[in-house]
């Protein structure tokens, strides 16, 4: 081996903990960008595989009055269709434990083009009438099992009595949503397969098309939905002229939009959070490599008076940079691209119905985190050994003069000045005087208390925002959905109710949108308007992280109330108007006339005097909301109940979903918790080593270690302070921006951070700031009297 | 008996498996409230006699007397009192703290020593008077000596310790620095100076010459002469 390498390596085993600590920097950055980018793009991959298993449609055709074969083959004969399968989907009702709700059947799909198979998990698939392949819901929320007999309840069926022979997974609904559905209350709760030959209507019902070329797109992208969107137009404008119909691309579907929006919002997060993860590389690697290139000074002077190059000298700083930058980002990149994407994928899976799928080493995103990794590491040496290498040998030899005293602005305020002791005006000259060091410690420890603000709160929101949901917001404890009830019906369902308080409504599910964009929303129409805040509480939205006030908004006569995340997808605020879309294929024309406060799902607060205004008519009622105790078995059994949907039952199912999101915030703390120790230690060290004869000077006046101590650590302590109460702010606006990333469709998280957050976050800092003064206070007691001042100054 | 009083005290440095004998076996005795000068070449082992006297370094073997009690028997934490109530060290270099004034490295001093002087007069005295607020950078050589001087002053300390203290100074500065020190055993302080310059022995009530880690010889000066008088 050369010298050297040699006197690389060696450096590097002499300088071990500086060495770790800046390879941990890389590490970490590389860590998390190869991390949550690799789940990104594995949960697209998992998509595309599991779209191209499934044979997942590119359009959807639908006919009011239904498709007849010629009208199928006319398609198939469309330019670009590379095969199109018709099929019938019919709406039906099945009781659940006496509760009737509305479920989607199926025609299973069929060769030769079997677009949208179903996987199945248990049994088999239906192979004859009267058999049924239903979704593990049904299942259990039914009590049911596979051989149990169904009835279903609807049109063009031609039994009504089903065997379950299986369970499957539809590739048309990733989550738990399933959607509206003209019957009922409007909302869809299950999808079942059935045998083609149930269906007896002489027409299909819809007709499934794959494009040419649409396998050769990666099915979860912008190119496939910008695809999709041109197939969309082609299709319409030909079946406008012969078949009629309406054309659907997968973003109207029901979740597919949504998974994909969601691995964009995690790529956000994982832009930022590695981005503070290098940008804290690149400061600690300046500070590092400056302390190197000034503690070798002579060294660096005798290379160059034995005459070699001020770029041979260089390199061995830019080796040990290299190598730092190297191994971190490596390790990072390697550990990142197999713990994070189990973790995240892992929590996502209780949201998204999606099977992982094996996942290859992302070697491009690998390669960026690697470069990243190292450029922020290696880029401080440039600047550190370019000053360095330039001086003449001789001035390198010499020791550089020690950096004058400085007055501190604190100074020309002799009103202050005087009033401070003698240690506190060394201490508040001393943190001015190493401006760069400063600056990082206070970047270094605001960075982490931020990260760390923005993990806890992180935690707050996502654990509160179940409370918020059903018991801040919505106060009725059971919402009873009804057939549209009679003056008898509502008589006697009064009746069921006595003791608890009541109030009948119009409930229907809607699309709303704008060209902004829309969603499904829930129109509530509360019989009495003055009524309605005692069963849902109308709030404005909170402003940040601050509580809102309570009731103080109420639907109108001249427009409706919409819930904040809806009116952000769409883009209005309170007084623009946007559009419903109702199951029949209606539209009308609304105003907001406030936005509310919601976490969950979308919701229409609307008066029914401006239904009437709209509709021209009286709301149907076909529901009431139930404060306090109800006979719901007596409810239940009432002919015109169709389901009770309980609150506290909502709430814990909520929580149950939204815990899993809380492994997403764990990763991020470990992350802040290891870069803040590695920072401060870090600073620490290099705070010593520069203030050698200081410190030993203090010593030879007979200052004790301690004390010795205390002179550096009141300066750490008050720029500690100092940056977690920047970091405190800072960790603000991070969490904001973090949980507007990661809100996932229908979910909105409350801008919640708790005083315990703040507390901890806080202490946390503090206590690494302390564990890193203990652990360097060994550095300080062994300080060399002797040596440390024989040097010339 | 003598105020310092070296009983055969030997300092060894460990350098890997090799042994290096710095002071072999020395004895000598200094007078309380004398101007004692040890002198020799450099690399003789007059600063580690200096240094282990100072309480920054410790003997091997052998012990240092200082007023009745022996240092080399002290503990790291009684050791640091003795250097903060007893000595006061001066340098060739100052190791004045660069980011405080010379009133604040003065200050700096007696905020660890209760029966400690005021800081500006003693600075005043030294003849800084009107350079109290300026920092290090600002002065001359002789006056950062000064200040240091100062400094160690104002713990009234019982045994002045200088390290080559006009080494880095010119010729007038350097006698204006060793007037002081001379006033200030003339007032009571126990003052060592160690220099590799014989010239300034004149001066001293006691000189010990030291060669090679041992004592060369000990000379008493019965009628030590003014530092105006001497040349080099």
């Amino acid at each position: 081996m050369s010298p050297f390498w040699k006197d690389i390596l060696r450096e590097i085993n002499s300088t071990r903990n500086r060495f770790i600590s800046l390879t941990l920097i890389a590490l970490m950055g590389a860590f998390i960008v190869v991390g949550i980018h690799a789940t990104a793009t594995h949960m697209r991959d998992a998509a595309d595989a599991s779209y191209r298993r499934a044979n997942l449609y590119d359009l959807q055709l639908r006919h009011p009055i239904g498709f007849t074969s010629d009208d199928v083959n006319a398609i198939r004969e469309i330019e670009g269709v590379e095969s199109a399968m018709a099929t019938n989907i019919v709406d039906v009702y099945i009781y659940v434990r006496d509760n009737r709700r509305a479920m989607r059947t199926y025609s299973l799909p069929v060769l030769p083009e079997a677009i949208n198979t179903p996987t199945l998990l248990e049994g088999r698939l239906p192979a004859s009438y009267n058999e049924i392949a239903v979704e593990r819901r049904l299942l259990r929320e039914g009590g049911l099992s596979i051989g149990d007999e169904v009835i279903l309840l609807g049109a063009n069926l031609s039994v009504d009595s089903f065997t379950i022979i299986g369970v499957v997974n539809s590739p048309l609904y990733l989550t738990a949503v399933r959607g509206n559905t003209i019957l009922g209350d409007g909302t869809l709760r299950y999808f079942a397969y059935l045998y083609p030959g149930t269906y007896n209507a002489p027409v299909y019902t819809d007709i499934y098309v794959i494009m040419e070329g649409s396998r050769d797109l990666h099915q979860v992208s912008h190119a496939y939905n910008a695809k999709a969107l041109e197939w969309r137009r082609e299709m319409e404008a030909v079946l406008a002229d012969e078949i009629g119909g309406f054309v659907f691309t997968r973003q109207n579907g029901v979740a597919f939009e949504s998974y994909f929006q969601d691995t964009q919002r995690l790529e956000s997060v994982g832009y930022v959070f590695p981005l503070v993860f290098f940008l804290v590389a690149v400061l600690v690697s300046l500070t590092t490599m400056t302390r190197m290139v000034e503690e070798q000074r002579g060294q660096i002077g005798v290379y160059k008076a034995l005459g070699y190059k001020s770029s041979a000298i260089s390199m061995k700083y830019f080796m040990y940079a290299l190598f730092s930058g190297l191994s971190g980002g490596v390790i990072g990149a390697i550990l990142g691209s197999q713990v994070i994407p189990r973790v995240i994928f892992d929590a996502y899976g209780h949201l998204y119905t999606m099977p992982s799928s094996n996942h290859p080493f992302p070697w491009g995103l690998g390669a960026i985190a690697v470069l990243s990794a190292v450029v922020s590491v290696t880029a401080a040496v440039m600047f550190t050994c370019i000053r360095a290498v330039t001086e003449e040998a001789a001035s390198l030899m010499r020791p550089k003069a020690p950096e004058p005293g400085k007055r501190v602005l604190i100074e020309r305020i002799p009103f202050l000045w005087k009033r401070l002791g003698f240690i506190s005006k060394v201490t508040s000259r001393n943190i001015f005087r190493y401006k760069r060091r400063f600056f990082m410690t206070l970047a270094g420890v605001a960075g982490c208390t931020a990260l760390l603000v923005t993990a806890f709160g992180l935690g707050d929101s996502i654990g509160s925002v179940a409370r918020l949901q059903f018991e801040d917001i919505i106060a009725y404890d059971a919402h009873v959905h009804t057939r549209e009830l009679s003056y008898a019906n509502q008589a006697e369902l009064l009746v069921a109710t006595m003791g608890a308080d009541a109030l009948f409504i119009r409930a229907m599910t809607v699309d709303a949108h704008t060209p902004v964009g829309g969603f499904a929303a829930s129109v509530i129409i509360p019989e009495d308007i003055e009524r309605l805040p005692s069963f849902v509480n109308l709030v404005s939205p909170r402003f940040g992280f601050l509580p809102s006030t309570v009731g103080d908004v109420a639907p109108t006569n001249d427009g409706v109330l919409v819930t904040e995340k809806l009116a952000r997808e769409m883009g209005i605020r309170a007084g623009d108007d946007f559009t419903i879309t109702l199951g029949d294929g209606w539209s009308h024309t609304v105003r907001a006339a406030e936005i509310v406060e919601n976490y969950l799902l979308h919701y229409i607060y609307m008066s029914p005097e401006y239904y009437q205004s709209l509709f021209q008519r009286s709301p149907n009622l076909n529901g009431l909301f139930i404060v306090g105790e109800a006979d719901i078995q007596s409810l239940r059994q009432h002919p015109s109940v169709l389901a009770v949907t309980n609150t506290a039952w909502m709430r814990d199912n909520l929580r149950e979903q939204t815990d899993a999101l809380g492994i997403v915030t764990i990763v991020l703390m470990v992350a802040a918790c290891i870069l803040a120790l590695v920072v401060l230690f870090n600073l620490t060290e290099i705070n010593i080593l520069e203030r050698m004869r200081e410190l030993a000077t203090l010593k030879v006046l007979g200052f004790q270690d301690i004390e010795t101590a205390m002179y550096l650590y009141r300066e750490n302590m008050v720029v500690t302070i100092m940056g977690i109460a920047l970091g405190l702010v800072a960790g603000i606006f991070l969490n904001g921006f973090i949980l507007t990333t990661v809100e996932i469709d229908m979910l909105k998280f409350p801008h919640i951070i708790s005083p315990v957050s703040f507390v901890l976050a806080s202490g946390i800092s503090i206590l690494f700031a302390l564990v890193v003064n203990v652990i360097t206070y060994r550095k300080l007691v062994a300080i060399d009297m002797v040596m440390s001042l024989k040097s010339v100054e | 008996m003598s105020y310092v009083i070296f009983e055969n005290m030997t300092r060894d440095y460990k350098q890997g498996d090799i042994n290096i004998r710095a002071i072999d076996g020395v004895n000598f005795e200094l007078e309380e409230g004398k101007f004692s000068v040890i002198v020799g070449p450099s690399g003789a082992g007059k600063s580690t006699v200096l240094n282990i006297l100072g309480g920054m370094d410790y003997a091997t073997d052998g012990t240092v007397i200082v007023g009745g009690k022996d240092i080399t028997k002290l503990g790291r934490r009684k050791r640091t009192i003795y250097r903060r109530d007893d000595i006061g060290f001066i340098f060739q270099f100052y190791n004045l703290i660069q980011n405080l004034t010379a009133l604040e490295n003065v200050e700096l001093a007696s905020h660890i020593r209760l029966s400690a002087a005021n800081p500006a007069a003693i600075l005043t005295e030294v003849g800084l008077a009107d350079r109290l607020n300026n920092f290090p950078a600002q002065l001359s050589g002789g006056e950062q000596q000064r200040v240091a001087i100062a400094r160690a002053l104002a713990k009234s300390p019982k045994l002045l310790l200088c390290d080559e203290p006009t080494g880095a100074l010119d010729y007038v500065t350097g006698k204006g620095i060793l007037k002081i020190l001379q006033e200030a055993s003339q007032r009571g302080v126990t003052v060592v100076v160690i220099t590799h310059n014989a010239a300034i022995t004149p001066m001293a009530d006691r000189v010990v010459k030291i060669k090679s880690g041992k004592v060369e010889s000990i000379i008493d000066n019965q009628s030590p002469k003014p530092v105006s008088e001497i040349e080099w």
